[in-house]
């Protein structure tokens, strides 16, 4: 940062350095509500699993049934972690200003005693 | 003058209900350029779309010439683009000094933003260990621009400084915002009452039901416009 240049062609400078994802290309909200969607879904093929290998006496379709089943396993981790993964991001940003917050309010502390003692 | 913020046909919604139809408006750096218009005219929606906290249904947002459309608040915030909402934003039960102290996220030291602050804001340095929702409301809104100051802004939005305040004060508040342009700082002021802000203002745009009806110097003409207009008294 150069202090002599204008704060209007800094800002036009840093804007161009900034690397500001592409708006169109920003799907958090579409991941978080696929995670949902897969979580839901892996509960539904999961039932739908058991509800298979345990209507049938062919071991076949039993088969069937439990790849049904592990498919909705997979589906229902493969949901959590996307949703997880998209809707702690911005609860992690708030605790993390909340620690920085924190840790320069526990950095004022410890000086304190210092300029008491010696005050400028 | 080339425009550090540019809103190019900006149309936007809330909920289902259009509330503005194509806003075309433009504040270069170290200009103040005044909103005004009545009650749901869109003004805090313009405000909202400028720092990205709103979404846009169509047209652009540009700034420093590059388009910001659709790009997230904190992205625009961290490239200078500080708001200061109406309701003054300050955190009232932490102190003043506490509420400066937050603002050292943006990499500058506690002593820088004191510094900042209470160099522009006197009041703000004896009142340094009062909670901030004790202050008056002028010295409450001087602790909210103290706090944008804190961010380096290139781009200041500020939306209803004068509410709830008396004119004295909200002429001294202006008179910074005025200071603060003339830093280059590129100002996009939101009011319902035009008479205070129309003194520093270089330009101004008047808002009606989600369209600039008319943009221009802020001279005794456009006052009268939005005297018998907009606001329904003398300006």
């Amino acid at each position: 940062m150069t202090s002599t240049e204008p704060r209007a062609d800094r800002f036009v400078r840093e804007l161009t350095e900034l690397k500001i994802p592409d708006p169109a290309t920003a799907r958090s909200q579409l991941w978080l509500r696929l995670g949902g969607v897969l979580m839901a879904l892996g509960v539904i093929l999961g039932a739908s699993g058991y509800l298979v290998t345990h209507n049938t006496l062919d071991p076949l379709v039993q088969n069937d049934g439990l790849a049904l089943g592990i498919a909705g396993v997979a589906a229902g981790v493969v949901g959590s972690a996307l949703f997880l993964r998209y809707s702690l991001t911005g609860f992690l940003r708030f605790w993390m200003a909340r620690q920085s917050y924190d840790v320069s309010l526990l950095a004022e502390r410890l000086r304190e005693p210092e300029r008491l003692r010696d005050p400028e | 003058m080339n425009a550090l913020l540019e809103l190019r046909g900006i149309r936007a919604a809330h909920e289902r209900i259009t509330v503005l139809h194509g806003v075309d408006l433009s504040v270069a750096a170290g200009e103040v350029v005044a909103l005004l218009g009545p009650n749901g005219a869109g003004k805090t929606t313009t405000l909202r779309i400028a720092a990205g906290v709103h979404p846009v249904d169509s047209g652009q947002l540009l700034l420093g010439g590059r388009d910001m459309t659709g790009a997230v608040a904190r992205d625009l915030a961290r490239a200078g683009v500080c708001m200061i909402p109406e309701g003054r934003g300050v955190f009232p039960n932490l102190s003043v000094r506490d509420n400066l102290l937050m603002m050292t996220y943006t990499g500058r030291t506690r002593a820088e933003i004191e510094d900042i602050a209470y160099t522009r804001f006197p009041a703000l340095a004896r009142r340094a260990s009062q909670p901030a929702g004790t202050m008056s409301g002028g010295e409450q809104q001087m602790l909210a621009l103290a706090r944008g100051l804190a961010t380096d802004p290139a781009v200041l939005l500020l939306d209803e400084l004068s509410m709830g305040l008396a004119p004295l004060v909200v002429a001294r508040l202006y008179e910074q915002v005025a200071e603060i342009a003339r830093q280059g700082v590129a100002v996009l002021v939101v009011e319902q009452f035009a008479a205070a802000v129309l003194d520093i203002a270089d330009r101004a745009a008047v808002l009606v039901r989600g369209r600039v009806e008319r943009q221009g110097h802020p001279d005794d003409g456009l006052r009268a416009e939005l005297s018998a207009l907009y606001l329904g008294s003398s300006a």
